[in-house]
């Protein structure tokens, strides 16, 4: 029986949300994000004033991210336990928050290849922005079939004692619908579904933070709970 | 909306009988409370949508009224109907689970289910109508409301449609078990969110001033 390591995975996604908010704000001061409507010159000036600080907030975002990596690892062994041997959502949720991590992490590292120079070009600096943040928030499709998958997969649990409470299965759909207008920051410089928008970015963001930690809380009851075996 | 029908018996005021939990039966609340909080929760979300909308509305009144002319009113109107004749549908079809009537109320979900329909094809043709002629959520700030706004709603269409059908599933075996009515009464529940959202997006696109 591996608690402490089932408890160390669960810990991680926290304290990785945690992470995220110091690389995001104190270090880039990408709280509130650069604007999609701002011109070259601006996206130039915000991260030669601030190069090192994106630098390191690149760092510490890219750090959470892999922290995410062992906390639905966790979520997934306890999909495996709802679903027994046959755990088609287990393994949606591996591989869908494989690609989630993925694009976060690349989003970060993007933000550290934009800071990288500079003093090249407004445009180019620009170009690389765009991407970045296209990176780090457009990808609202593959979270809603993450979310979603561990929603149905909690409400499809038959036992007289569920391993995870059905209100937070109804509570991960609706957070899964969250995430789809993020999609839409591919089109929109202005407004709230910009990736600076309320519902782009302010929602998404905020959201996810309380769900994980809900998360979390309701992870280590089961643990406890769990006879040895 | 409709309130729907308590489903204990209400006991019986008896002076006799001491009122304790064994034999006043507690009114319920319809459906799982997990169904209640997903429907509070995308409320909270719609509200702060429309919120939004309101507020972007007031910064450029003009664009919004003048965008609005562009609307077709007929659309908008058959939908909030058809919507209507399926929630009130939904509810008779509960009621009718309850008492044990199964036919009916398969029959009445059917119903809804392709009235449901009928508002996912007007709705495609009202979208299309507008891409023909040259509208699209790039077109203005009205438009990028209007076509978002609907794509939500559209989403929770199609999600709603998907629960009746599966509530319909469940209505088929030869007896319904309280699981099943538990199923039923949160799938009502959620279509009558998504016709309750629809008029607040009627009143706001089509009918606002």
């Amino acid at each position: 029986m591996n608690k402490w390591a089932q408890k160390l995975c669960t810990i991680c996604g926290p304290v990785g949300f945690v992470l995220f908010g110091i690389g995001l704000f104190p270090l880039a001061k990408f709280l509130p994000p650069p604007s999609p409507a701002a011109t070259a010159e601006q996206i130039s000036d915000i991260y030669s004033s601030n190069q090192l600080g994106i630098q390191l907030g690149a760092i510490v975002i890219m750090m959470s991210a892999s922290l995410f990596i062992p906390f639905f690892s966790m979520i997934t062994v306890i999909i495996k336990r709802i679903e027994g041997q046959d755990a088609p959502l287990a393994v949606t949720q591996i591989a869908s928050a494989i690609m989630v991590v993925v694009f976060f992490f690349t989003g970060a590292m993007l933000f550290a290849v934009t800071a990288f120079r500079p003093e090249r070009s407004a445009e180019l600096t620009q170009l690389m922005n765009d991407f970045a943040w296209i990176m780090f928030i457009s990808p609202g499709a593959p979270a809603f079939v993450q979310t979603a998958g561990i929603g149905l997969a909690i409400l499809s649990d038959k036992q007289a004692l569920p391993i995870l409470p059905r209100w937070f299965g109804y509570l991960s759909l609706w957070i899964a619908i969250l995430f789809v207008p993020a999609a839409l920051a591919v089109i929109f410089k202005t407004g709230p579904f910009a990736w600076n928008g309320l519902l782009s970015f302010w929602v998404p963001a905020i959201l996810v933070g309380g769900w994980s930690m809900m998360m979390a809380i309701l992870m280590f009851q089961s643990i406890n709970k769990r006879a040895v075996g | 909306m409709t309130t729907t029908v308590n489903k204990n018996v209400v006991a019986q005021p008896n002076a006799d009988i001491p009122r304790t939990s064994k034999n006043l039966e507690k009114p319920t609340l319809p459906g799982e409370v997990g169904v209640w909080l997903f429907v509070c929760g995308d409320l909270m979300v719609f509200s702060l949508i429309f919120g939004t909308f309101l507020y972007y509305r007031g910064l450029s009144v003009d664009v919004y009224q003048q965008s609005q002319q562009a609307l077709n009113g007929a659309f908008g109107l058959a939908n909030t109907f058809i919507l209507l004749i399926s929630s009130w549908l939904v509810v008779r079809a509960v009621g009718d689970a309850r008492s044990g009537h199964f036919e009916p109320a398969r029959r009445r979900i059917e119903i809804a289910i392709v009235l449901g329909l009928c508002f996912i094809g007007l709705k495609t043709l009202e979208w299309s109508e507008k891409v023909s002629s040259g509208i699209t959520l790039v077109t203005n700030e009205f438009f990028m409301f209007y076509f978002m706004i609907t794509g939500i709603h559209f989403g929770h269409m199609l999600v709603g449609l998907g629960a009746l059908s599966y509530a319909l599933h469940g209505l088929r075996g030869p007896v319904a078990q309280r699981s099943h009515m538990e199923n039923l009464e949160g799938v009502a529940v959620f279509w009558h969110l998504v016709d309750l959202l629809w008029m607040i997006i009627f009143a706001l696109f089509y009918v606002i001033r």
